[in-house]
């Protein structure tokens, strides 16, 4: 794929720089092969992470929906239980006394005031009343290395820049010059790109808890659509995107699943491991979760 | 920096969350807005390195495509915080604040056996909650990778009776996703907790729960010459055994109604096989029918107006139905084979059945009216005890070959056969009222003793169910009230 969108830059900057064309050409190949180890490395770096993390032999069921009776109230001579449906937040009188409304809380409990900072590591700093970690495994974002998709990134940048330095000889034409710049620029974009595509997906599956034999799961997919702030944090709620979404309110197995990707983009808040200089490349990201291949045609 | 982030959801929560309806489209109202504000500072704040000004030309495909195709087959975290006492106060089956912390005990024990949920350790709890009514500290449920959180309450009303209430609670997403309340006589507050255990089960995974349910089966006594058999009761966990036969005459087979609290059952009269009806509500057993030859394996249509079973004559067997009202009778199949076992499909217009007619034990799909019979079963071995799931798109059965007997499911029509237990010998399955769980008996053979296990379609989550005595035969209950 990143081949075919390549020679079409090309071919676009052939038109206008038929000097440069050959050393272009081995530009374009010095790039491609970039490109491919990029591409390898990622594969190498990615499956063994794979095989151990998911078991391939987990089957799952499709389950059949039953209606949801709504808060029947129970006749049972014997043993009587009343149910009644409970009305959404009740006692929460207006939207700016939330943190009043805390505040009981941490009479109760001495306050866990350095909270908010603990929520960015949670795995690293517990808190004054977590005697036992339940949690086996480190929290799921710290299997992602950001380090390395930093220098994955940083090799795709100085790709681009070094070039113009030495490639400007005196006979360019200044019009060409720009030309050649968008050029280099859409390349190191797309590989750049490709490289938060696969740390980005890297990071996002390890905090998704798919629904296990949701009816229908292997034929479902959601995208949701993220705004992120330069620092990473996600801005107002990922809303879910596209021809399906409207499955979320109308189908219960669909909305099931849709929620679970939700929390996955959630989870792996905030996003302060992606490389500032590209904030542009990132700052809306559509996750499309598809659960096809995971749960293959059971 | 990452305090702001809370602030800001937890604003646009505070907006979203009074009116249940528009989340969504408030959010995106909101979001927008504030992500082009942040874009533009970005920009005039000038980017660093390469291109930043030829991007601003065209920033028409401004979003990243990511594809998630895998995710972390995994149970879902959850916390389930002791219930919270409005007051100090005696129960009659305990101090109020001791059966809050049992409550939250029993709802944790079924969710964590159903194999989809990880209850969270207690000891792991940063802050408990201090009221139904009061927002969870989400930053302190997400340190502890929680998933959902259940907070719950529990009061004694002035009637005397035991009022529970609870909200589960999307802790990435900081949303409510339920919130019911139950009144109850205090004795029934296991019944309450497998009921919010339903609740919660139902909103987090789409489908009905099974935890409000109860299990009959035959409890075994003394030994292998002597076995006394008894027919018992319990709930979906294994408390609240009781005894409803004496023992003096062996017992076989239960079998639920599925939407009556009645059982139909074999028993021993003499030396013939009868079945016989008991209503669990009465406490009164009887006969149905008068036949002169023996009965047995007798099953509840889905409606619960019928019962299909077997009789035989003269060593051979057939099936047959009989309205339990008008108790009349009517043959179903007629073939010098042995035809048994048969069970309804949950629309009632199939019976699955085993039959030798082949040659050997197998699998076959009738009609309801005993036309179009036509065998499923194909693998190697015998096939037994085939049980229609209430869900109707699977039949549960026993498989007998390899010298082993293992617990399996294939679709009505004999494909996907799946076998879901491997130990030397298990039988009888039938199924949870959701259709996603099995229970059956296993017999090890060192010993000769009897247990109850379920698994789950999945095959990977077996679990036994403990029983007092040796048990045998199981037979799971309807969700107790609709």
């Amino acid at each position: 794929m990143n081949g075919i969108a390549m020679s079409n830059a090309f071919a676009a900057t052939g038109r206008t720089v038929h000097a440069d064309e050959r050393r272009w050409t081995l530009v374009g190949g010095g790039l491609s092969l970039a490109v491919h180890l990029l591409v390898a490395t990622l594969l190498l770096a990615g499956l063994p992470w794979n095989l151990t993390r998911h078991r391939p032999d987990e089957t799952v069921v499709p389950v059949e929906f039953i209606e949801f009776a709504p808060a029947p109230t129970v006749e049972r001579p014997k043993s009587e239980v009343v149910r009644e449906t409970k009305p959404a937040p009740p006692a929460r009188p207006a939207e700016a006394t939330m943190p009043i409304a805390e505040r009981p809380q941490a009479g109760a409990v001495p306050p866990p005031k350095p909270a908010p900072r603990r929520k960015e590591e949670p795995a690293e700093k517990p808190g004054p009343r977590l005697i036992a970690t339940p949690r086996a495994k480190p929290r799921p974002p710290s299997r992602f290395d950001p380090a390395r998709m930093a220098a994955l990134i940083d090799r795709a940048k100085k790709t681009a820049p070094e070039k113009p330095a030495s490639a400007a000889p005196a006979e360019e034409r200044k019009a060409s010059q720009q030309d050649d710049r968008a050029t280099r620029t859409a390349l190191a974009d797309r590989i750049a790109k490709a490289s938060l595509q696969a740390a980005l997906s890297a990071k996002v599956q390890s905090c998704w808890i798919p629904p296990t034999g949701a009816k229908g799961a292997e034929t479902m997919q959601v995208t949701l659509r993220l705004m992120l702030a330069r620092d990473g944090r996600v801005i107002g709620m990922p809303r879910f995107i596209g021809a399906e979404a409207s499955r979320v309110k109308s189908d219960p197995f669909y909305r099931i699943f849709a929620e679970s990707a939700r929390r996955a983009v959630l989870n792996c808040a905030p996003y302060d491991d992606l490389p500032p200089a590209l904030y542009r490349l990132w700052r809306e990201i559509d996750f499309r979760f598809d659960a096809r291949r995971m749960y293959g045609s059971g | 920096m990452g305090n702001d982030a809370i602030k800001e959801r937890e604003k646009a929560m505070t907006g979203r969350s009074a009116g249940s309806g528009t989340p969504l489209k408030r959010c995106r109202m909101a979001g927008p807005a504030a992500f082009l504000a942040l874009c533009f500072a970005a920009m005039a704040s000038g980017l660093i390195g390469i291109a930043g000004g030829l991007f601003a030309v065209s920033p028409a495909h401004a979003q990243l495509k990511v594809d998630v195709t895998q995710g972390m087959l995994q149970p879902l975290p959850i916390a389930v915080p002791p219930f919270i006492a409005r007051r100090d106060g005696e129960t009659g089956v305990g101090e109020l604040g001791e059966l809050g912390r049992r409550i939250a005990d029993v709802v944790a024990a079924d969710l964590r056996r159903s194999g989809l949920f990880r209850p969270l350790d207690e000891k792991a709890f940063i802050t408990l909650p201090v009221s139904v009514d009061v927002r969870p500290r989400f930053a302190n449920w997400r340190a502890i990778a929680a998933q959902a959180l259940v907070v719950g309450e529990i009061d004694m009303r002035p009637d005397g009776r035991l009022m529970v209430e609870f909200r589960l609670w999307d802790v990435p997403v900081e949303q409510q996703l339920t919130g019911l309340r139950y009144t109850a006589q205090p004795a029934d507050w296991r019944r309450m907790a497998h009921k919010i255990a339903d609740d919660i089960y139902e909103r987090l995974t789409g489908e009905k729960g099974y935890f409000d349910t109860r299990i009959v089966y035959i409890a075994e006594t003394g030994s292998k010459l002597a076995r006394e058999k008894r027919l018992a009761i319990m709930d979906q966990d294994g408390f609240n055994q009781m005894y409803l036969t004496d023992g003096k005459d062996l017992v076989l087979t239960p079998r639920f109604s599925p939407n009556r609290q009645e059982i139909t059952y074999l028993a021993y009269y003499g030396d013939k096989p009868r079945v016989y009806l008991y209503d669990l509500d009465t406490g009164k057993h009887e006969v149905l029918g008068d036949f002169p030859n023996m009965t047995f394996a007798p099953r509840f249509s889905p409606d619960g107006k019928r019962v299909i079973m077997s009789l035989a004559e003269e060593g051979n067997s057939d099936i047959y139905e009989m309205d339990l009202q008008t108790r009349r009778v009517r043959r179903l199949t007629s073939h010098p084979a042995i035809d048994t076992s048969p069970s309804y499909s949950p629309d009632g217009r199939f019976i699955v059945f085993n039959s030798d007619r082949g040659g050997s034990q197998q699998l076959y799909v009738m009609r309801a009216d005993g036309s179009d019979v036509h065998r499923i079963s194909f693998g190697r071995g015998r096939y037994a005890t085939p049980v229609w799931s209430p869900r109707g798109d699977l039949i549960a059965f026993t498989r007998i070959g390899e010298k082993k007997f293992r617990i399996g499911v294939m679709k009505p029509d004999g494909s996907g056969e799946r076998l879901l237990t491997d130990a030397y010998q298990d039988e009888a399955p039938s199924w949870a009222p959701n259709g996603r769980v099995l229970i059956f008996f296993r017999l090890d053979p060192a010993t000769g003793s009897t247990s109850l296990w379920t698994v789950d379609l999945t095959g990977y989550n077996e679990r036994r169910v403990p029983t007092p005595t040796d048990a045998s035969d199981p037979a799971w209950s309807p969700l107790l009230d609709d």
